[in-house]
């Protein structure tokens, strides 16, 4: 349906021009990671540090599109779609639809922190004349390319692979097909109370750890959180968003009818990981700096901190609201 | 502490090329804080590129520059400006303003990539203006002015930023001799505040208005002192 | 915010304003660009909806008799079998075909009126016609006029117009003719105890899909379809004709495109030279970047705003004139077709990303080649 859905149409469009620049930038990256001479006066080193110009502006630019591109399929999967496909009734049945659904939201999902590490590379690079991450940071730019392209091509097969098409849907062989089913996985359980208590705990211990710059355990804790998150999101704390006790969609809570709050608690989880990720990464990077900026690290704690609590402080007053004035 | 020292530097332009031709040739010079010098030579000497090596817009190919202490030759582009920005006012031989903006807007042009608040602006842009006597013409756009306004306006762009060091390329090159004379009197006023003044020019009435420390004479590349003009 | 970023943007603001001539144009053109992508957007979002809402009257299934592929009749006495299986209230037998009318060069769907509708507006007795106004504003007729219609055999059968269905109606009624059962058949050439189809009325729609599947291992060569694939039939058939035109709509934009690179690229000689002269007095790369980056973006999202306005008025407030030939109908739409529509974030956010992100990229490599001139250059230039 590529060809014949143009909300799809110009999806693809808007992720080649993505495409088009992350190629033009890592062609320049390669060239400046190959002819790089710290410290050289030469009129190629010259040349080359123009070049590094480029590639920031369009790291920047890409960083931007990819938020407006997650956005836009999210919009797609969640909003546009379940109106074309009957039965499905938000981005899960969608994206079930085949194989290649899930992992082209994930693999999306996962270009983000590339481009965030770069970013935060770029800006620790620029602070210093030696440039002393030039030109590891460009070496970002390689998982960030595979990630792209894997997942622009899951996104090809999944939207070609689905077919509203007018003479298979007219015949009577479709009644075979089973309607959509939904998450298949029962995860009730994380309703339960125990799992709520640690997952109000747990942030605390990530603080600690953080505190004592014990990062592996930190970063250990942070996904399993971030996990945790989601599954009683799914199993518990998404019914009082939606005031509903049967409803346990974890995309509807991106529409605008619940002002969108989807957004704000799925960009907290990613950028208290991210935060916590590069935290991890910090004291090898401190090394290789002469002069560090004095409060990045502890300004990533507090990121990643907030980040935490403002999660929780948000599913809370779903949560508490209910509890206290409705029941 | 010198002020500016280069040790032999060389820059040469389409290196390694058939028509590679060496402008600056082992250049080596220091020069201690608040002087006025002055470099003579033939156009086509090197000079323009001794003063853009001195003001910080490009870097030489090889031997050392330390700018007020700092190895800016060392430096990346980026570094540089910064480095210029701060410190450097530069003074071109075309006066180089921006048509289309009045005075005030071209005065201002160098402070609006730093963080100072337009209201500092503003004011910085108006004590400037008085410095080099051209409060009157402010809101003018440069088109309108004559030629020895457009080099008040020049000398205020290249003062707004409050630099150490001024570096002028024939700043008389276009005026008249009554004219040159104001202007190399407010060089004289900006030594006297403090600045070193580095002065590219053939004008002999450098020396009439301005307490000149040394001068140098650019041939073919290489730099030789004089002891006086 | 940064003091910076304030100044920078200032500066890029006051730079577009004076040369307000050229961007004007450049302006002007790029909202025309993005007018006409918008149009398509939203009118065939408007289309779909109108023809899913339509079509939440039309019966849960139908039952239809194929031989050869082709639609054949069926005989009425078939309805009684489909009335035995449990789940189904009602069968409805109907009596449709199509109708070539020379004069305009147009096909119209000529169908005989249901039962169960008590309206008698929509009960034309014999000898009698209700035409929808697709119809009756192409041959000039108003209600009351005489109609002359070809028989299948040769010769004229004429009617009386005894009523029409209002644009509000729908859609699918807007090139309806609509006769007495007997004269539908004469028409259509089908015998007396012969039907085109079947509607079912289910009243559960979950049991559809059952039903479906029990008449299609009951009654194998009997074609069903769904209330949801006629559905889908008019969102593929919508998309492609969308999907053609915004083809060309792509086509328009990557010249549009071209055309951007071509001017930016090409920065004018004042501009390089005042990117020079900026660079010389102290701006760096990054601020220079910057500075582009702000025109880009100011230029698109205002171009891409106005295109958005004038598509929307276009659209919902002048119904879409210029695009209806190109997307619409089974015949022909007519100018006067209301469209109620608010179009929704996901197509409005759309339309801006295709708009504003071509833009952005085509500016950043001239950008980037105006913020990497050479300081030194300012010290040259005569």
């Amino acid at each position: 349906m590529i060809l014949t859905d143009f909300h799809v149409l110009i999806f693809i469009s808007a992720e080649l021009l993505f495409g088009f620049i992350l190629f033009r930038a890592g062609i320049e990256a390669i060239r400046v990671s190959r002819g790089w001479q710290p410290g050289s006066s030469s009129e190629a080193q010259i040349i080359l540090e123009r070049r590094t110009w480029l590639v920031s502006a369009a790291l920047y630019y890409l960083s931007g599109f990819s938020l407006i591109l997650l956005v836009l399929f999210l919009q797609i999967i969640n909003n546009h779609l379940p109106g074309v496909i009957q039965g499905a009734m938000c981005a899960d049945g969608i994206l079930e639809l085949n194989r290649y659904g899930y992992p082209a939201l994930l693999l999306k999902l996962a270009q983000i922190p590339f481009l965030a590490f770069f970013l935060l590379f770029n800006w620790l690079d620029r602070r210093e004349p030696e440039f002393p991450l030039t030109p590891l940071k460009y070496y970002w730019l390689a998982p960030l390319a595979i990630f792209w392209l894997s997942g622009f091509l899951s996104e090809l097969i999944f939207f070609n692979q689905i077919e509203p098409d007018v003479i298979a849907s007219c015949c009577s062989i479709s009644f075979e097909a089973a309607r959509l089913p939904g998450l298949a996985v029962s995860i009730e359980t994380f309703g339960a109370v125990y799992w709520r208590i640690i997952l109000f705990f747990l942030p605390g211990l990530v603080l600690l750890l953080n505190h004592y710059r014990r990062y592996v355990a930190a970063v250990l804790l942070s996904l399993a959180w971030t996990g945790l998150s989601l599954l009683t999101l799914k199993g518990y704390f998404v019914k009082f968003i939606y005031a509903r006790p049967t409803h346990d969609c974890l995309y509807d809570i991106l529409w605008a009818q619940y002002y969108g709050i989807g957004y704000v608690l799925y960009g907290l989880l990613l950028s208290g990981l991210i935060g916590q990720l590069f935290l991890l990464l910090w004291p090898v990077l401190q090394r290789r700096l002469k002069n560090p900026p004095l409060h990045l690290e502890q300004r990533l704690r507090l990121v990643v901190t907030v980040a935490q609590f403002l999660y929780l402080g948000l599913i809370g007053v779903y949560w508490w609201y209910w509890i206290f004035f409705k029941l | 502490m010198s002020c500016i020292r280069l040790e032999s530097v060389h820059k040469v332009f389409q290196k390694d090329q058939p028509n590679e031709l060496h402008v600056l040739r082992d250049i080596n010079l220091e020069l201690p804080p608040n002087q006025v010098t002055v470099i003579r030579g033939p156009s086509g000497s090197g000079k323009t590129t001794l003063l853009a090596v001195l003001g910080c817009l490009t870097k030489p190919n090889s031997g050392s520059y330390y700018c007020l202490g700092e190895p800016v030759s060392r430096w990346p582009e980026a570094f540089l400006t910064v480095f210029r920005r701060r410190h450097i006012g530069l003074i071109f031989q075309n006066f180089n303003l921006i048509p289309g903006l009045s005075v005030a807007q071209n005065l201002a042009a160098p402070l609006l990539v730093t963080e100072m608040k337009h209201s500092a602006v503003q004011q910085r842009v108006t004590e400037t203006a008085g410095l080099v006597q051209i409060s009157h013409r402010l809101q003018a756009p440069v088109e309108t002015l004559s030629g020895g306004e457009m080099q008040r306006v020049a000398i205020g762009r290249a003062l707004v930023n409050q630099p150490q060091i001024i570096i002028a390329d024939e700043p008389t090159a276009h005026l008249d001799s009554a004219l040159a004379a104001e202007i190399l009197q407010l060089f004289a006023l900006l030594h006297r505040n403090g600045n070193s003044i580095i002065i590219a020019t053939h004008d002999p009435a450098v020396t009439t208005h301005l307490p000149v420390d040394r001068v140098f004479t650019m041939k073919d590349g290489q730099l030789s002192r004089h002891d006086s003009y | 915010m940064s003091a910076k970023y304030g100044h920078i943007l200032d500066y890029a603001l006051r730079g577009l304003y004076r040369r307000r001539a050229r961007n004007l144009s450049l302006i002007l053109i790029y909202a025309a660009v993005t007018g006409f992508f918008a149009s398509v957007i939203l009118f065939s979002d408007a289309l779909r909806r109108e023809a899913r809402e339509t079509l939440q009257f039309a019966p849960a299934l139908t039952v239809q008799k194929l031989a050869g592929g082709r639609l054949v009749p069926q005989t009425t006495g078939f309805g009684d079998s489909l009335s035995a299986i449990r789940g189904v209230r009602a069968v409805q037998p109907r009596i449709w075909g199509y109708y070539y009318d020379s004069p305009t060069g147009s096909v119209f769907t000529l169908m005989a009126a249901p039962g169960g509708t008590s309206d008698p507006a929509f009960h034309p007795d014999s000898g009698q016609i209700v035409c929808g106004r697709g119809f009756m504003e192409s041959h000039f007729l108003r209600t009351g006029d005489p109609l002359s219609l070809v028989l299948p055999q040769g010769g004229l059968r004429t009617f009386v117009i005894s009523g029409q269905f209002e644009p509000v109606t729908n859609l699918l009624s807007y090139d309806l003719l609509l006769l007495h059962p007997a004269e539908a058949r004469v028409m259509l050439g089908l015998a007396e105890y012969e039907v085109t189809d079947f509607a079912l009325d289910i009243p559960n729609p979950a049991e559809t899909d059952a039903i479906g599947l029990k008449i299609s291992r009951r009654f194998p060569g009997y074609r069903l379809i769904s209330r949801d694939q006629v559905l889908l039939t008019y969102e593929a058939l919508f998309s492609r004709r969308g999907g053609l035109v915004i083809f060309g709509g792509l086509l328009s934009l990557l010249a549009f495109i071209v055309l951007a690179w071509d001017r930016a690229s090409g920065l004018s000689r004042e501009e390089r030279r005042e990117l020079g002269i900026l660079k010389g007095v102290g701006w760096g790369s990054g601020d220079v970047l910057l500075l582009k980056f702000f025109e880009a973006l100011t230029i698109a999202v205002l171009s891409s705003l106005l295109g958005l306005l004038a598509a929307l008025i276009h659209v919902f407030y002048l119904g879409g004139t210029l695009l209806k030939s190109l997307l619409s109908g089974w015949s022909v739409l007519y100018p006067d077709y209301p469209l109620n529509y608010n179009p929704d974030s996901g197509s409005l956010l759309l339309i801006l990303t295709i708009s504003v992100l071509p833009y952005l990229v085509a500016t950043l490599i001239p950008a980037w080649q105006g913020a990497v001139t050479d300081p030194a250059e300012i010290m040259q230039a005569g």
